[in-house]
């Protein structure tokens, strides 16, 4: 299982990883952007099977690059989960419209993100 | 200001440095001596608006001691106080103000926005006061003093 954090905090990317690990996910390589515009560069360069995204970053925020990436064939079905303090409910809704397989609100313990991998890995 | 606003700020302070850092923080004061200064070696700030009318502007800023911006943020990365660079302060300090602001927002029902977070560094700088309405929480941990400063401006 190959896993894309994305996330502008370097430091979250890292205790997102940890937690991850943490909860006895198998994990194969992970790989990192800092806004939904590396992220797509990613994507586009490497196999990835699962994104973890935070909403609110610069030049590209999170929505944005679900939206990007539900339009292309390649990556319409690629499973994606929310990690974010955003709490909005008009956000949250266009993100479940988006076909995003789970929302995980910031500040999370291990065991919310455990239970958000286990519903997209499902 | 608002009581809401301040107990909202004030509870997720406390949530998100015991969930994300370890740190309980069990004592917060308001501070009510406006003439009072306040300092941080570590300052994490992050501006709020009224979702609807955009009518106020606020912001919120955490300043912290060194000795306890290291704590938190190794505390937060699982590693040692030595092993932290200083880009780990900075941007583990904005992520915290960050957590602290959504946070805040989600207990007062989303009606405000957050923007992007920003982070001051300095060996005691001081903490200005611009806006017109002021609140600022005393927080305590074992022995160590943190402020988290509180701003409005009504437009």
């Amino acid at each position: 299982m190959n896993i894309l954090i994305v996330d502008d905090s370097a430091t979250m990317r890292k205790i997102i990883l940890r937690t991850i690990r943490q909860s006895g996910y198998a994990v194969d390589d992970v790989l990192e952007a800092g806004n939904g515009k590396e992220a797509l560069e990613v994507v586009k360069n490497n196999k990835v099977d699962l994104i973890l995204t935070d909403i609110n970053m610069p030049e590209m925020d999170g929505l944005e690059l679900i939206e990007v990436l539900r339009a292309s064939p390649e990556t319409q079905n690629m499973p994606i989960l929310v990690i974010s303090t955003e709490g909005a409910e008009d956000i949250i809704e266009k993100a479940k419209i988006l076909g995003v397989k789970g929302f995980v609100r910031k500040p999370f313990t291990p065991e919310k993100i455990g239970e958000a991998l286990k519903q997209a890995a499902g | 200001m608002d009581k809401q606003l301040i107990d909202a700020f004030t509870k997720a302070t406390q949530e998100v440095f015991a969930m994300m850092a370890g740190i309980e923080v069990g004592e917060n004061k308001i501070v009510k001596d406006k003439q009072q200064k306040i300092y941080g070696d570590v300052s994490g700030v992050i501006g709020f608006t009224d979702k609807f009318s955009e009518n106020i502007n606020g912001s919120i800023v955490l300043a912290l001691p060194l000795s306890l911006a290291k704590k938190a943020v190794a505390n937060m990365l699982a590693i040692n106080e030595s092993e932290l660079e200083e880009e780990d302060i900075q941007d583990g300090i904005g992520e915290l103000v960050n957590m602290i602001a959504g946070d805040a927002k989600s207990k007062c029902n989303n009606a405000f926005k957050i923007s992007l977070p920003t982070v001051i560094t300095g060996l005691h700088h001081s903490i200005g006061k611009i806006k017109e309405e002021i609140v600022i929480v005393k927080f305590k941990n074992n022995e160590e003093t943190f402020y988290l400063q509180i701003s409005l401006e009504e437009k």
